[in-house]
């Protein structure tokens, strides 16, 4: 394994039985310090590979390692925060009781100090002696987020970490992943929401039907690989970049044309115009939203 | 594993329903051992009834009620009453994680599964420990006024027959337990568990128990129960009344050794079921 990946699994599969394939042939990368995206459906394979990067999910076949380790290895886990669906805690004990218990269990030095200061990371310390099960869903996923924070990990994963939130919660939790991603920090990510990884995110993978069909940085998986352009008069504008070797498709809308073609040929594109005298205002690489993107990766072949 | 001890032993001494178990343990030491059966000699001394159906000889009943009897008293309740507290405690403490999720949370901390499942049924144990030592000084309370009020002379038992009893009541307790947790463990729930559990303990056996003179493979059958080979392991411990004895009772090595295969064999099996399974 490559020092600076901190997961790399090579062909994972898991496999429920004959018919259901949940995770097929994944092959994910998770660089050292990124903030990486697992992007998909729901029941797109997402925290089934995660469970099984943190070892409680068997493969049915392939690989993966985790900090250099085998999923689930205690050596492994210590260097490993984690959120998985749900925060799950015990509920007739106090958030800070069950923050001390999981510093007990992953065996965290100075536990109380470390417990103090998770809670005042998730702005929880006036209801740490509060039982669990009266905390509001977005306390809960603070409460779970300081867990995962408490060992000071190496790599933070963290699925659906928004999920059940409000607007509000949403954005506070955000600016948390975002300030826990800055420096050494990884962070594996796991969402269906788009706007979340877009501001979140260096790099995505898009997982569909439990196969990995894209990962590269979001501005890789925003470019549409066309140009759009606006010129005058926008209808010879159209009818002269037809014309042009390389140009599949041109499509106007508005004062707006969009042309299906490599960006590369942009020169070439303002040339002619230019030489058919038409007045150029504004030619560049056309790029979708990531959501655009998503829809696009993950839409169902229609036959 | 002694991480995983710690915080299952925290969880089970903040766990509400551990503090009402043990307080149904007093209940029925108090209720089923003494008071019952001082009310009932008290009836029939006054010429009355004997509501228990029970009671055959009221001198060799109102001995076991003393002080000296303590032992095997508490232990004789607590080899068929005891068990489905320690089965439903068993079933609480290993599956209730299911329910909550929570066991997704402790297996992504440090410790790795064997850690968990070890820490859980020695918290179990310790907590098994401090039942049968309630039980025990219940009984002692309990027998201590029922003494004076016989006016009867307070003789204690010795210590090696009240170690050997906390011993016995322990070894069954947790013979119960470990089925209870092994049940939910198998079932990933509580409630499946304790309610297979206790028919299986408290109708199951009996039934087996009643037919035993019926087929001699039935017979053999007994000898691995577990209210026998607990009533069995009790009844070691001093004199009890005839209405309380087995026909053909089993050695108390026998018995030792048969609630031992019960804790350890379930253990090992519950903790290769649990190495292996997915958690989801």
């Amino acid at each position: 394994m490559h020092h600076d990946l901190l997961v790399e699994t090579a062909n994972l599969t898991k496999r429920y039985g004959q018919r259901i394939m949940a995770v097929d042939d994944l092959n994910l990368t998770v660089r050292r310090g990124e903030v990486y995206g697992f992007l998909g459906p729901n029941g797109a394979g997402k925290t089934t590979t995660l469970r099984m990067l943190l070892g409680l999910i068997r493969p049915s076949s392939g690989e993966a390692q985790v900090l250099g380790e085998h999923p689930g290895a205690p050596s492994g886990l210590t260097r490993i925060g984690a959120l998985v669906e749900s925060p799950t805690f015990y509920p007739y004990l106090s958030g800070r009781d069950n923050l001390m218990g999981m510093a007990r269990l992953s065996g965290v030095r100075a536990a109380r100090s470390m417990v103090d200061a998770a809670l005042k990371q998730v702005e929880l310390r006036d209801r740490a002696g509060d039982r669990f099960k009266k905390y509001s869903l977005g306390m809960k996923q603070r409460l779970g987020v300081a867990a995962a924070l408490l060992k000071d990990p190496e790599l933070l994963i963290l699925d659906e970490p928004t999920s059940g939130l409000d607007p509000k919660g949403m954005a506070e939790m955000r600016d948390l992943i975002r300030s826990l991603g800055r420096g050494e920090r990884t962070v594996l990510l796991s969402s269906h929401l788009m706007g979340e990884v877009e501001q979140i995110c260096d790099r995505v993978g898009v997982i569909r039907h439990g196969k990995l069909v894209a990962e590269g940085s979001v501005a890789e998986l925003r470019r549409e690989g066309g140009l759009l352009l606006r010129a005058e008069p926008t209808d010879k504008a159209a009818h002269v970049a037809a014309s042009i070797s390389g140009v599949e498709d041109v499509i106007t809308t508005d004062a707006t044309i969009r042309i299906t073609a490599d960006p590369e040929i942009a020169p070439e594109i303002a040339r002619k115009l230019v030489k058919a005298n038409i007045r150029i205002k504004e030619i560049r690489p056309s790029q979708r939203s990531l959501e655009e993107a998503f829809f696009e990766l993950t839409a169902e072949e229609v036959e | 594993m002694g991480s995983s001890f710690s915080f299952e032993l925290l969880k089970l001494r903040k766990r509400p329903s551990t503090w009402v178990l043990g307080a149904i343990l007093v209940f029925m030491v108090v209720f089923f051992d003494y008071f019952q059966f001082y009310s009932a000699i008290r009836s029939l001394q006054e010429g009355g009834n004997d509501p228990t159906g029970q009671i055959t000889n009221v001198q060799q009943f109102e001995e076991y009620l003393l002080p000296e009897s303590v032992p095997v008293n508490v232990a004789g309740l607590l080899s068929f009453f005891g068990g489905p507290i320690a089965l439903i405690l068993g079933a609480l403490a290993a599956g209730s994680e299911y329910g909550w999720g929570t066991l997704k949370t402790a297996l992504t901390q440090r410790p790795g599964r064997l850690a968990v499942l070890l820490g859980k049924l020695l918290a179990v144990g310790v907590v098994l420990g401090v039942f049968s030592l309630l039980a025990l000084g219940t009984g002692a309370i309990s027998s201590y006024v029922v003494a004076g009020l016989f006016d009867e002379p307070v003789d204690w038992p010795s210590a090696g027959n009240s170690l050997q009893g906390l011993a016995i009541i322990w070894l069954i307790q947790a013979a119960w337990a470990t089925v209870g947790a092994f049940l939910a463990l198998l079932f990933r729930g509580t409630a499946l568990a304790i309610g297979l559990g206790l028919v299986y303990g408290l109708a199951v056996e009996n039934l087996i128990f009643g037919f035993s003179d019926q087929s001699k493979i039935i017979e053999a059958l007994t000898n691995v129960l577990l209210i026998k080979n607990g009533g069995d392991l009790a009844n070691s411990l001093g004199e009890v009344p005839r209405a309380f004895s087995s026909p053909d009772p089993a050695e108390p090595a026998q018995a030792a050794l048969v609630l031992g295969c019960y804790v350890i064999g379930l253990i090992l099996i519950a903790a290769l079921v649990f190495r292996r399974r997915d958690v989801t």
